[in-house]
């Protein structure tokens, strides 16, 4: 320690609070100047503290689960009684879609329909809703040797939740469709109007840029659209509300801020290119493509 | 020794002069991990509140929370919330986050300018005055941060969140208060050892 005097070390001391300000300022300007850096220096935080977050939320999650369990016992015959009812309901559909699903692998079979190739995916855990203020992002862990890319689709299990934007060597980032800067092609399966999902960092994403003469019907399907590239076509996502007249809102089918274990889809976007063609001229940046369109056995609905 | 009846008296913490025993090596770490309690505990809520728990208002009651603890251990510890732990807080937060960084780190180092340099004024008033000054500056920082981040992202920000941030601030902060107030007293006092 370099002896000072007592005038020097206050006035040290004095100077240590403007210059964190300068600090704060300097990292404010930073991250407008080199958003790559910053980003890399989170990957490398987060990938450190995942495996500290799922330390942190074991015990807290056994304890929620104990608690759950109290609360579920209060309205066991009540809850029997309605799933038996639902039991029976949904029993009678399951013969129907095996019917339909009979019915289609014959129709399929009649047209030699090529079948669509299995997805590669792989299932997480969501160990940090690193979601600030005005911000809505989850972060996942990972294998060491994993293969998820930026750009992949993340979905829950009932439909999509999100776009994979960072990836580490144990953590990947997924920006939800809520975030304020979500913008997602969608497409509404009742009036077959094409529209634009928008998150506001609210739950629920709302729909925007739908046709003046076919407005969303309250309670329809919503799925993705492969329009612009981003997303295969025919993702679920959730239903249409209207939150109040003339504003529409996508609901997803799980809430997305309670989001446990989450399934990271590889659509394989990148090989599909459309095949040589001599003589066609095509322009030079923007490939005129389709992209996969999900069917119910990509996602692993499928029965048996 | 300081038995319990002194803990009360409002001059317990000033050491008294006189002869007394060398500290063991225990009572060292002890004192070392009581001036690690404000910092500690301001650590563990921003990891506890980044669980994907089902804690409702979690994004908006870490702000709060944070700024709330930095806020009372300026005006009454500021040995154990010194300037550069508030800044490796805000860098936590801001690291962790999705969001612009920086801005999160000058938000939490003006409440701490403004708690640490007029201490021995706040430390003189009473609880209400105290809060009422925590409820503007928090007001005012939460705006700076709202229009800060529209600035940077180029459009204007939802005003729902500003203003859940507000509320829970302001409401939270006398609940925290009591907290930080017995540990005070108690588990984060050096001088108790």
């Amino acid at each position: 320690m370099i002896p000072l005097s007592i005038q020097i070390k206050q006035g040290l001391a004095k100077l240590v609070l403007p210059l964190l300000f300068v600090f704060a300022c300097l990292i404010m300007l930073l991250g407008q100047a080199q958003p790559k850096f910053v980003e890399a220096v989170r990957l490398k935080v987060s990938d450190y503290l995942a495996p500290g977050y799922a330390l942190v939320e074991e015990p807290f999650g056994v304890l929620n689960g104990f608690l759950q369990n109290l609360k579920n016992i209060q309205h066991v015959a009540a809850e029997n009684k309605a799933l038996k009812d639902e039991n029976l309901q949904l029993r009678r559909w399951y013969h129907v879609a095996m019917g339909l699903a009979d019915e289609n692998e014959t129709l399929k079979k009649q047209l030699h329909w090529m079948p669509d190739p299995a997805l590669s995916f792989i299932t997480t855990r969501v160990v940090a809703d690193i979601s600030g203020v005005y911000r809505k992002a989850i972060l996942v862990v990972l294998d060491e040797n994993h293969k998820v890319r930026p750009g992949q689709v993340a979905l829950d299990g009932f439909g999509l939740v999100g776009r994979v934007t960072e990836v580490g060597d144990r953590s990947a980032r997924i920006l939800l469709i809520n975030d304020d800067s979500s913008r997602i092609p969608v497409r509404l399966l009742n009036s077959h109007a094409a529209a634009i999902m928008a998150g506001d960092n609210s739950l629920y994403p709302r729909l925007i840029f739908y046709p003046e003469d076919k407005h969303p019907v309250e309670g329809e399907r919503v799925v993705t659209d492969a329009k612009g590239e981003a997303l295969p076509a025919g993702i679920p996502i959730g239903y249409v509300h209207y939150i109040q007249p003339g504003q529409p809102v996508v609901i997803p089918y799980l809430p997305l801020d309670r989001l446990k274990i989450i399934r990271i889809f590889d659509y394989g976007m990148q090989q599909i290119v459309a095949p040589d063609a001599p003589g066609r001229v095509v322009s030079t940046k923007k490939k005129n493509r389709q992209g996969p369109v999900a069917s119910p056995n990509m996602l692993g609905h499928n029965e048996e | 020794m300081i038995t319990k009846k002194d803990h009360s008296q409002k001059d317990s913490h000033i050491r008294k002069p006189g002869i007394r025993p060398s500290r063991t090596k225990f009572q060292w770490i002890d004192i070392w991990v009581r001036s690690l309690v404000p910092m500690g505990f301001t650590v563990f809520v921003i990891l506890f509140l980044s669980t994907p728990l089902d804690i409702p208002g979690r994004n908006e009651l870490l702000p709060a929370v944070v700024m709330a603890s930095v806020y009372f251990w300026a005006i009454y510890r500021p040995k154990s919330m010194p300037a550069i732990g508030v800044f490796c807080l805000g860098l936590l937060i801001d690291l962790l986050n999705f969001s612009i960084p920086g801005i999160v780190i000058l938000l939490l180092l003006i409440i701490y300018g403004v708690g640490v340099t007029q201490r021995f004024r706040l430390a003189r008033y009473n609880f209400v005055l105290v809060w009422l000054v925590f409820s503007f500056i928090s007001l005012g920082v939460f705006l700076l941060q709202w229009a800060l981040t529209s600035a940077f992202s180029l459009k204007l920000m939802p005003f729902y969140s500003f203003l859940f941030e507000i509320i829970f601030a302001i409401g939270f902060y006398p609940l925290l208060s009591i907290i930080f107030t017995w540990a005070h007293r108690t588990i984060a006092d050096p001088d108790q050892v």
